[in-house]
């Protein structure tokens, strides 16, 4: 059997990278792809011996409590969806939404933001948009891929803004505090919220034609609907103020608060007469179906990281770094920039935080730059990640509750603006890191 | 030829993709939707938990613990899950693209990695669950989570990972072999219309 | 190098733990003259915390700089030898216990059957208690929602009338600052101080009472008996060193972290009297027994622990 590791990690590296684009491309599901790069080069590098490796990352990371969240808010989403709150809340916002060019994406961007201070992951939250706003959008013929670029980009700010997962594994994986973190998230996070916003309404003023208003027709129908005010903002206001009011007041951790958000929309459901054990079962089928598919991913990538940091990848990195920049400040922030983009286009966030945090953390200490600001960065970087093809989880999340003739494809070119908007956010801490410190 | 759903595999196959091929992977789905119904479960411990700690102010030490190992069993399941009707994410580039054939083909290269994949998976998650039920004495004992609970999930959680590895190994072993006797079947029906 | 050992640690590559591992990783470099090279990796690198046992035996990794007590759910006596709640009062005293008094032949015993050599331990210190509510003394841990790590202190702690909860140490900080715990087992002073747990928990006591960890470096056995003697015995010496400049390295990062603590009037560091302490004591030996009854290696433990005490006058 050719020994891999007479390749030297450099090549080795490249070798793994070639290998990995290559079965991608071919089509071949990503949850495999990663896994088996892993096992081929554990096997190649290592040895049989040390095959175990790759099943031992696949238990600690199916094994980990936060993850938890994930089928919670998925949950929550599904049962949502099968209940009539979604619509009847969407129905209620209509009359404000629908005297802008543009509203209703608005809307869903104002809703993200609300979300995105009760969750601290991004998939239950993207799933939840997919369900309420985009076939809203969509139904009033607004443009496709701005409604689906609003949907995607808003739902990814669930890590973005405080509380969030990824800013706690950071401080962890950095031993810096979670608190500040948080505290050095908020501005940012809704600085590129309000881009988003920006990027909307202007696109909108230049081209009314991308966000038609409702006709007369539409407007009278809905005026003749007669919508319960009290129904359609009464239950999920209550859900949202459970789901808010467990974090923010400290009754819960995330995970028991997500848990406690399916209850909110379970009781609202069950008073609204809507509750029926057909419902369960369907929310908990596609619960399993998109954990399946998104777990395994994480899965694969995970195997991938353990076994590159065997071979020595952390020093290699590091070395490579140091002697790109020469040394140079901002250079080895933009080349650490350059790195975490690329390798967020092939892994999850949780990879990439367990990759690269190790070697990039000590250096940015030892260059006298602050590892809180440094900690925003990477936030924000991993925000691009989520969206960035062809490993785009926001996208993939988007996808499993999109309308079918909405392709991967599509989804990802939608959200090319939305990633623009996001480098020029990255781009702005990185020039002003008072945005993210300014409370020190 | 229009191809529609992405994120499934190939687009003419589809309805047959969403109930699940062949025996077992109807057999995976439908009791990967029984299994589903534990994520309900596992909320209602959760609010029991926090109902306990805040009202009765009496936390309990399996909630946490079980709500892990359930959390974790069914995203495993879940992998064989999405493999039974065809819902894993691909990057579907170039494989829309390219005519049915080679599309067949496409797919029994990935039936092949797919077992070269769990192949190593079964003889790597062995490895782990056997080092976790025996000891190096040779003792059967179930590895613990050390917890002031103890309960054996580790040990659980592994064994859970080697059998759905197992199963599918066994699922891309079906696959393949439905996927050659389609081509084919291609292949007969193009030398008839030829 | 002729020998290159990748070992992973259990602490993250920030930590102050972690860079003082990677100075005795170089040390140790120097030490061969470049022929003995320690690959130092962070925790989760490549296997979870609680694998790195497995993965030394099935030759994935070459050794750990680990708690012994993340091995409590393999065999409850890892639980007792690594974190004998109420054993130790310094660190000084477990160091003498491991390097003279028994410890050493007691892990070398439990890591064989594992294919595991154990080269040295070490600890990190008298870990504080980081607590949002004011504790005096023993009666103030009854009804206190606090997390504790796996082994024999959680088991203690509800001994001591208190309500331990499981939860991840990444859960610990929101956990604490969002109310779902009052208090929980973490780490040293200085430690916590840097994380910002005092930040949200204003009443750490420290010294705490606790808590004292054995830290162990073990490596493969196979791979260790391949080094020729002179290596062995500079990987020995090494750790013994390291035990001791770990340990005065955090008292002195605690000591400056205490000072810190104390010029911010919004933290009250609480120091339990003698009297409480013992308490707390009694209590914890109380459980060793229970607890030495869960494996016959937990039983040898016991014993071990308990003779060395009362030769030494420590009961
Ligand atoms: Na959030
Ligand atoms: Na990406």
């Amino acid at each position: 059997m050719f020994d891999l590791s007479s390749l030297g990690i450099g090549l080795g590296s490249l070798a793994m990278l070639v290998l990995l684009i290559g079965l991608l491309l071919t089509g071949m599901q990503l949850a495999f792809v990663t896994g088996l790069v892993a096992l081929i080069f554990t096997l190649g590098w290592f040895g049989v011996d040390a095959l175990p490796l790759v099943t031992s990352r696949m238990y600690s990371f199916v094994n980990g409590y936060v993850f938890l969240a994930v089928p919670m808010f998925v949950l929550m989403a599904a049962l949502l969806d099968r209940s009539g709150i979604a619509v009847d809340l969407f129905d209620a916002m209509k009359k404000a939404a629908r005297k802008i060019r543009g509203g209703v994406a608005v809307q869903t961007l104002v809703v993200a933001v609300i979300l995105a201070s009760m969750s601290g992951v991004i998939g239950g939250e993207t799933v939840l948009l997919g369900i309420l706003a985009l076939p809203q959008m969509l139904r009033l013929g607004y443009n496709r891929k701005l409604a689906i670029g609003t949907t995607c980009a808003g739902g990814a700010l669930g890590t973005m803004m405080p509380p969030s997962i990824v800013l706690i594994i950071y401080g962890m994986t950095a031993s810096v505090s979670i608190g500040d973190l948080f505290k050095a998230a908020f501005l940012p996070a809704a600085i590129l919220a309000l881009f988003y916003v920006a990027y909307v309404l202007i696109r909108c003023w230049m081209d009314p034609s991308l966000a038609p208003l409702p006709s007369d027709e539409m407007q009278k129908e809905d005026d003749a609907k007669q919508t319960n005010y009290f129904k359609a903002l009464f239950f999920p206001g209550l859900t949202v103020a459970i789901v808010l009011g467990s974090i923010y007041t400290g009754v819960a951790s995330v995970t028991e608060a997500s848990a406690l958000g399916v209850v909110g929309i379970m009781l609202s459901a069950l008073i609204r007469g809507e509750l029926n054990v057909q419902m369960l079962k369907d929310s908990a089928k596609s619960t399993m179906q998109t954990c399946g598919m998104i777990m395994w991913i994480g899965i694969g990538a995970s195997a991938l990281v353990g076994v590159y940091n065997l071979m020595g990848g952390i020093d290699f990195v590091e070395s490579v770094i140091l002697s790109l920049s020469n040394g140079h400040v901002m250079g080895t922030v933009l080349i650490m920039m350059v790195i975490l983009l690329i390798l967020g286009m092939f892994l999850d966030w949780v990879g990439v935080a367990l990759l690269t945090m190790p070697i990039f953390v000590p250096i940015i200490v030892g260059l006298g730059l602050d590892p809180i600001w440094f900690g925003v960065v990477f936030c924000l970087n991993m925000q691009v990640s989520f969206l960035s093809p062809p490993f785009g989880p926001a996208a993939f999340y988007l996808k499993s509750v999109a309308p079918k003739d909405i392709s991967l494809g599509e989804i990802f070119s939608a959200l090319l603006p939305f990633i623009a908007l996001q480098i020029i956010v990255l781009a702005l801490v990185i020039a002003f890191p008072q945005l993210s410190l300014w409370w020190k | 030829m229009q191809s529609t759903d992405h994120l499934g595999g190939t687009p003419d196959h589809s309805p047959d993709d969403e109930q699940g091929r062949n025996l077992l992977d109807r057999l995976i789905l439908r009791i990967g939707n029984l299994l589903s119904l534990l994520f309900i479960f596992t909320v209602a411990i959760s609010f029991y938990e926090i109902v306990m700690r805040y009202i009765f102010n009496a936390p309990t030490m399996w909630v946490h613990e079980s709500a892990s190992f359930i959390g974790g069993s069914l995203f495993v399941v879940g992998g064989a899950y999405a493999l039974a009707n065809n819902k894993h994410v691909r990057v579907v580039l170039i494989y829309d693209q390219v005519s049915e054939r080679t599309r067949h083909y496409l797919n029994i290269f990935h039936h092949l990695a797919g077992l070269a994949f769990t192949g190593m998976l079964v003889y790597g998650a062995w490895e782990i669950t056997y080092s976790s039920w025996v000891t190096p004495f040779g003792d059967i004992r179930l590895e613990t989570s050390g917890s002031a609970w103890d309960p054996a999930f580790p040990s659980l959680l592994k064994a859970v990972i080697l059998v759905v590895v197992c199963i599918m190994f066994i699922q891309f072993l079906l696959h393949l072999i439905n996927e050659v006797s389609r081509l084919k079947a291609l292949t007969h029906r193009g030398r008839h219309h030829v | 190098a002729d020998f290159t050992f990748k070992i992973q640690s259990s602490d993250p590559s920030g930590d102050k733990n972690y860079q003082v591992q990677q100075e005795w990783a170089d040390r140790v470099e120097a030490l061969s003259g470049g022929r003995l090279d320690i690959e130092l990796l962070p925790v989760g690198s490549v296997v979870k915390h609680t694998e790195t046992l497995d993965a030394i035996k099935m030759g994935i990794l070459d050794g750990h700089v680990t708690a012994t007590g993340y091995f409590s759910g393999k065999d409850p006596a890892f639980g007792l030898i690594g974190n004998t709640v109420g054993a130790w009062s310094d660190t000084s005293q477990l160091l003498q216990y491991i390097n003279y008094g028994g410890g050493y032949q007691v892990m070398t015993d439990l890591y064989a059957p594992y294919g595991v050599k154990f080269v040295g331990g070490s600890t990190t210190g008298v870990e504080s208690f980081v607590s949002k509510v004011p504790l005096n003394g023993v009666e103030d841990l009854k009804g206190l929602k606090l997390r504790a790590p796996e082994g024999l202190v959680q088991q203690v702690f509800a001994a001591a009338g208190a309500s331990p909860v499981n939860l991840p140490g990444s859960e610990v900080f929101t956990g604490l600052s969002k109310g779902v715990i009052d208090a929980a087992d973490y780490t040293v002073f200085s430690t916590n101080q840097k994380a910002g747990m005092n930040d949200v928990a204003t009443h750490p006591v420290q010294p705490g009472f606790h808590s004292l960890p054995l830290i162990d470096i073990s490596v493969s056995q196979k791979k260790w008996d391949k080094l020729p003697a002179d290596l062995q015995e500079i990987l020995t010496v090494s750790v013994r060193d390291f035990a001791q400049d770990i340990t005065t390295q955090l008292r002195i990062a605690d000591q400056l972290a205490v000072k810190e603590a104390q010029a911010n009037p919004e933290i009250t560091i609480h120091d339990w009297s003698a009297q409480e302490r013992k308490k707390f004591r009694a209590i914890a030996q109380s459980q060793w027994e229970i607890y030495a009854q869960k494996s016959p290696n937990a039983e040898k433990v016991y014993n071990s622990i308990s003779t060395y005490l009362k030769e030494n006058g420590l009961l």
